[in-house]
C-alpha cells in the first residue's frame, strides 16, 4: 500500500489517465443505447451500394459523442481553493461547479467492472438541500479517491469538532451475508416488481422490433398465439413461466446488489460496502441520520428477514441512486444498528396511540370507491357484465385498511417516537424529536367535523404520516415536537 | 442512605430536572392567526380570469379545427365542462383564500391554508435554511408579496405565504433572518 503520500489538493488535477478508458467506455455505452435500433436497421435491410446519409449518421453521431467526451476529459480539472471544492469541465460549454466544503454531506466511491480492472473509481459528492449541483469525478485512481474522500470529510469534521481530528478510526464489523442469506433474500423478494421489469423489458423489445420490421413481427406473434389458442393449460404454463423468470430475475438482482455485503461501525458512522460487479461504498455518519426505518413483506415477516434503511439528509435525486438498504437476517442486528441513534421506542414507550376506528370505512369510500368504479367502468368495454367483479375491490380495500388500523401504533417516548404500520407486511420507523424539520396538520371536511386530524411529520430524510388521530392528540404531538425542536441544543445534522 | 442523599444533591446541582407537564406546553392552536391581505383575492381573480379565458379560447379553437367535434352535443358538453371547471376552480380558490392565515411566534411561524383539506404548517426558526420574498406581476400592482421559507424537509413545497403587504413581507423576512442567526449560535 502506497497510500500515505500526501496529495496537494490545491493544485488543479486531471482525472487518472487510465480513466480515459473509463470515459470512452461510458461514451460507448451511451452510444450503443441510443443507436442499436438504427444499427439493426442498417444490418437487416436490403444492401445499398452507395454510402447514404443513414450510415453517415450511424458513424458520425458516435464519433462526435466519443470525441466530445475525450476532449471533455482533457478539460476536466478539480481542486480545492480556500474552503471550496472547484470542478471545471467542458470545452464548448464551460462549467464551473463550486461546492463549499462544509456543505458536503457525503462522498461515495463506486467501481464498476472497468473501474476495478483499471484500479480507478468514480467519486460522487453529495451536498445538502435542494441544490442540484451534483458533483462527479468519473475516474480517479483508487488510492487518490480514498485519500480525497478522507480529506473532504476530515475537513468537515474539523469544522464541527476540532478535538477529534487526529484519532485513528476503529472499525467493528457488524453484518455479513452468507450464501444462504442471499438465497433467502432472493426467494423472498418482491417478485411482482421483478415481474413488471420483465414485462416492461418484453414490451420495449417488441416495440423496437416493430419499428424496425414493421407489422411482420406482430402478425407472426398473433398467428402463432392464435394457433396455440387460449386453453387453460397454455395460460397456466405461461403463468408458471413468468413466475420462474421473475424469481430468477429477483435472485439475480439480489446477488448483484448484495454479494460481498459488509457493514461495519466506526467512531463516526456506519460503513457499508456491497455489490458483485458494481461495488458501492457508502458511509453513513451518525449525525446525518434523520430517521431509521425497517420493513418486511409478508413472506419476509414469516422468516424474520428485514430491510433497514438510514434516511439521511440528501436531495431527492441523490437519494434514489445512493439508497442502500441493509438486509437484516437477525433481530439483534436491528437493536445494534439503532444503538447509536436511539433504542427502539416500543419497549420504553410512555404512551401508545392508534388510529380512529372510522379509518377503514373512510379509506374505502375516499380512495377505494373511485378506484373500483374507474376500473369497473374501463373494464366494461372489454368484458361487459363481468366488470362488476371489480367492485370486489371495495371489500378488499376495507379489509386491508381494517388490518392496517389494527396494526398501526404510534409510540411516544421523551426523546423519540416510533411508528409501526403495514397491512400485509410490517414497517417500523424511529425518529428523534429534534430531527424534525416542521410539522403539518391536515384536516378534510369530515375530519374537521369529527375532530380528527392527519399529522405529517417532515424531516430532512423524508416524512412520517400518522393518519386519523384525535385532533387533541395531534395537537399535543405537534406542540411537544415544537417544544423539543425549539429547545434542542444539538444540531439536527 | 447518606451516599444517596449526597448523590441526589450533586445531581441536583448538575441539572434541574423538574416534573414535566405536557399540558403546560405552549399551544400552537391557541395563537390567533392573521388573515392575509384582502387585495390578494383580486390578484387571484385576475389570474383566474386569464387562465379561464385561455381555456375558453383553447376550447373554441379545438372545436373550429376538429371537424368531428362540430356537433351541437359536443360543442355544448365541451363548453359546459370548461365553464363548470372554471367556476368550480373559482369557488375553491375563494374558499381557500379565506383559510389562508399566518402567525409569528417567538420561535416559529404558523401558516394555515386549504379549504377542502385544511393544512396547518408550523415551522421552527431554527430549522429554516433561508428565506426569500417574491412579487409576481399582478402582486406588484397591488403592493403585495410572497414570503418563501426554505427548510431541509424533503417536500418540494416549501412554506409559501402569499398575499402579504410588501413591506410586511420584507419585515418578516428580516425578523426571521435575525431569529435564525440568534438561534444558530448555541447549536453550532
Amino acid at each position: 500500500m502506497k497510500n500515505n503520500q500526501e496529495h496537494n489538493w490545491n493544485i488543479p488535477q486531471r482525472q487518472a489517465s487510465a480513466g480515459l478508458l473509463v470515459i470512452v467506455y461510458k461514451a460507448l455505452i451511451t452510444v450503443i443505447k441510443v443507436i442499436w435500433p438504427l444499427a439493426l436497421v442498417v444490418i437487416f435491410r436490403e444492401r445499398n451500394k452507395n454510402f447514404d446519409t443513414f450510415e453517415m449518421l450511424l458513424i458520425g453521431v458516435p464519433a462526435i459523442i466519443l470525441i466530445r467526451s475525450v476532449i471533455d476529459f482533457f478539460y476536466f480539472r478539480f481542486y480545492i481553493e480556500k474552503d471550496d471544492l472547484i470542478i471545471k469541465r467542458g470545452f464548448l460549454s464551460k462549467k464551473v461547479i463550486t461546492i463549499p466544503l462544509r456543505k458536503i454531506q457525503s462522498v461515495h466511491i463506486e467501481q464498476n467492472l472497468v473501474h476495478q480492472f483499471l484500479s480507478v473509481a468514480k467519486l460522487t459528492i453529495d451536498t445538502a438541500g435542494s441544490e442540484k449541483s451534483e458533483a462527479e469525478i468519473d475516474a480517479i485512481s483508487i488510492y487518490k479517491a480514498e485519500s480525497f474522500k478522507e480529506f473532504l470529510l476530515k475537513n468537515e469534521k474539523i469544522a464541527k469538532d476540532a478535538e477529534q481530528s487526529g484519532s485513528r478510526e476503529v472499525e467493528i464489523p457488524l453484518i455479513r451475508l452468507s450464501v444462504r442469506d442471499l438465497f433467502k433474500l432472493g426467494l423472498s423478494a418482491n417478485h411482482l416488481q421483478a415481474f413488471f421489469i420483465v414485462l416492461a423489458f418484453g414490451v420495449s423489445m417488441l416495440q423496437n422490433l416493430e419499428e424496425i420490421f414493421g407489422n411482420r413481427v406482430i402478425t407472426l406473434i398473433q398467428e402463432s398465439s392464435s394457433a396455440i389458442g387460449f386453453s387453460i393449460a397454455s395460460v397456466a404454463s405461461l403463468i408458471v413461466f413468468v413466475l420462474i423468470i421473475s424469481v430468477i430475475v429477483s435472485i439475480v438482482k439480489i446477488v448483484l446488489n448484495y454479494s460481498n455485503f459488509n457493514c461495519s461501525e466506526t467512531e463516526q458512522g456506519f460503513r457499508i460496502q456491497t455489490g458483485l460487479i458494481n461495488i458501492r461504498q457508502n458511509f453513513v455518519p451518525f449525525s446525518k441520520i434523520q430517521f431509521i426505518s425497517w420493513q418486511a413483506n409478508w413472506i419476509r415477516c414469516k422468516i424474520g428477514l428485514y430491510m433497514l434503511e438510514f434516511h439521511q439528509a440528501q436531495n431527492e435525486q441523490a437519494k434514489k441512486k445512493q439508497r442502500i438498504r441493509l438486509p437484516i437476517t437477525k433481530r439483534e442486528y436491528v437493536t445494534r444498528l439503532l444503538e447509536p441513534y436511539h433504542q427502539a421506542v416500543k419497549p420504553v414507550a410512555q404512551s401508545v396511540h392508534g388510529i380512529h376506528k372510522i379509518y377503514p370505512i373512510r379509506r374505502m369510500l375516499v380512495t377505494g370507491l373511485p378506484m373500483a368504479l374507474l376500473m369497473a367502468g374501463l373494464a366494461f368495454f372489454w368484458i361487459k357484465e363481468y366488470a362488476v367483479l371489480f367492485l370486489l375491490w371495495l371489500p378488499y380495500a376495507y379489509l386491508i385498511n381494517l388490518v392496517y388500523r389494527k396494526k398501526f401504533r404510534f409510540y411516544v417516548s421523551p426523546e423519540a417516537f416510533q411508528v409501526n404500520s403495514g397491512a400485509w407486511g410490517k414497517k417500523s420507523k424511529i425518529a428523534q424529536w429534534y430531527k424534525i424539520q416542521y410539522v403539518e396538520l391536515r384536516q378534510s371536511f369530515y375530519q374537521r367535523k369529527k375532530q380528527l386530524a392527519t399529522l405529517i411529520i417532515h424531516t430532512a430524510g423524508g416524512k412520517i404520516r400518522v393518519p386519523y388521530i384525535q385532533l387533541d392528540l395531534a395537537r399535543a404531538i405537534q406542540n411537544y415536537s415544537l417544544y423539543k425542536i425549539e429547545t434542542a441544543t444539538k444540531h439536527w445534522m | 442512605m447518606l451516599i444517596r442523599v449526597i448523590r441526589g444533591k450533586i445531581a441536583l446541582m448538575d441539572f434541574i430536572n423538574e416534573p414535566f407537564d405536557i399540558r403546560l406546553l405552549p399551544k400552537a392552536e391557541d395563537v390567533p392567526l392573521t388573515p392575509i391581505e384582502k387585495a390578494y383575492l383580486l390578484v387571484i381573480r385576475i389570474e383566474w380570469g386569464i387562465s379561464a379565458t385561455v381555456l375558453l379560447i383553447t376550447g373554441t379553437v379545438l372545436i373550429f379545427s376538429v371537424k368531428s367535434l362540430q356537433h351541437p352535443v359536443w360543442i355544448f358538453s365541451i363548453f359546459a365542462g370548461l365553464i363548470a371547471l372554471a367556476f368550480g376552480y373559482a369557488v375553491v380558490q375563494t374558499k381557500s383564500f379565506s383559510q389562508k392565515a399566518y402567525a409569528l411566534r417567538d420561535k416559529d411561524v404558523i401558516y394555515r391554508s386549504g379549504w377542502i383539506v385544511q393544512k396547518t404548517h408550523t415551522c421552527p426558526f431554527n430549522r429554516i435554511q433561508h428565506s426569500s420574498v417574491t412579487t409576481g406581476f399582478f402582486e406588484r400592482k397591488y403592493g403585495l408579496a410572497t414570503l418563501i421559507l426554505y427548510t431541509a424537509g424533503t417536500d418540494e413545497t416549501d412554506l409559501q405565504i402569499p398575499g402579504l403587504k410588501e413591506a410586511d413581507a420584507y419585515a418578516m423576512k428580516e425578523w426571521i433572518t435575525q431569529q435564525i442567526i440568534h438561534e444558530e449560535q448555541p447549536g453550532a
